[in-house]
């Protein structure tokens, strides 16, 4: 668990970006505690065909540093609400079904949570750099 | 005028190398900096064109002038693509 002393406030929320195969069940056990109701997780894993593209593999790059500063700045908020929040995107060569990020959060009720959690992941999706090298049979695409 | 280190990423990185040096004025905008790049690499305008510029980590606000120094860091942003 990575606790974050910030003034008064105790940070729960645990981020992890590495080539490591993710851990969902220790992730997800990440979540549980007494004071929340709903826990809502996000997997995102390798797909095989997007229309017409048939997918082999992927590799994942990122801007490490950034990348972690960019999802501090998406949990802080979040967690600052009293939910709880774990992400964590799997770096390097991914096969089809992998797992590539899990986002998880942990709320008093289940409407925040789902909020929060599609919330996390539009934004992962759009602010934090990572980047996907897709190989697919017909030639190899960089992004979606 | 000074020589800035600019952090690139993805297809840039396989494209330029995790690095490249250019001669930037001291006070910068994102499109600036996107220009100078292009201006010396110029087979890899395209995805400069599309990229975001951050510095010290931090995407940089188009329009908005930054004054650089040795210690900031800078790089180029092509479109994001994790999850």
């Amino acid at each position: 668990m990575l606790w974050r002393v910030k003034g008064w406030v105790l940070k729960m929320y645990y981020l992890q970006i590495s080539k490591s195969p993710l851990e969902i069940d220790a992730l997800y056990q990440r979540l549980k505690a007494p004071q929340y109701g709903g826990i809502v997780t996000f997997i995102g894993t390798v797909r095989q065909w997007t229309g017409p593209i048939e997918t082999k593999f992927i590799e994942y790059s990122a801007y490490q540093s950034m990348a972690k500063s960019q999802l501090n700045k998406l949990a802080d908020p979040i967690e600052a609400k009293g939910a709880r929040v774990v992400i964590a995107h799997r770096l390097g060569k991914l096969q089809l079904t992998d797992e590539a990020v899990f986002v998880g959060v942990a709320a008093a009720h289940r409407g925040d949570a789902f909020k929060w959690c599609e919330y996390l992941i539009d934004q992962l999706k759009a602010e934090v750099p990572i980047w996907k090298k897709e190989t697919d049979t017909d030639k190899i695409r960089w992004g979606n | 005028m000074m020589e800035v280190p600019i952090k690139l990423f993805a297809m840039l990185q396989e494209q330029l190398g995790p690095e490249v040096v250019i001669s930037l004025p001291d006070s910068v905008t994102p499109s600036l900096i996107k220009t100078a790049m292009a201006t010396v690499y110029p087979t890899a305008k395209a995805s400069i064109d599309t990229a975001r510029v951050a510095i010290n980590q931090t995407f940089a606000v188009e329009n908005q002038r930054y004054r650089l120094t040795a210690h900031d860091e800078v790089a180029i942003i092509p479109p994001v693509s994790g999850g």
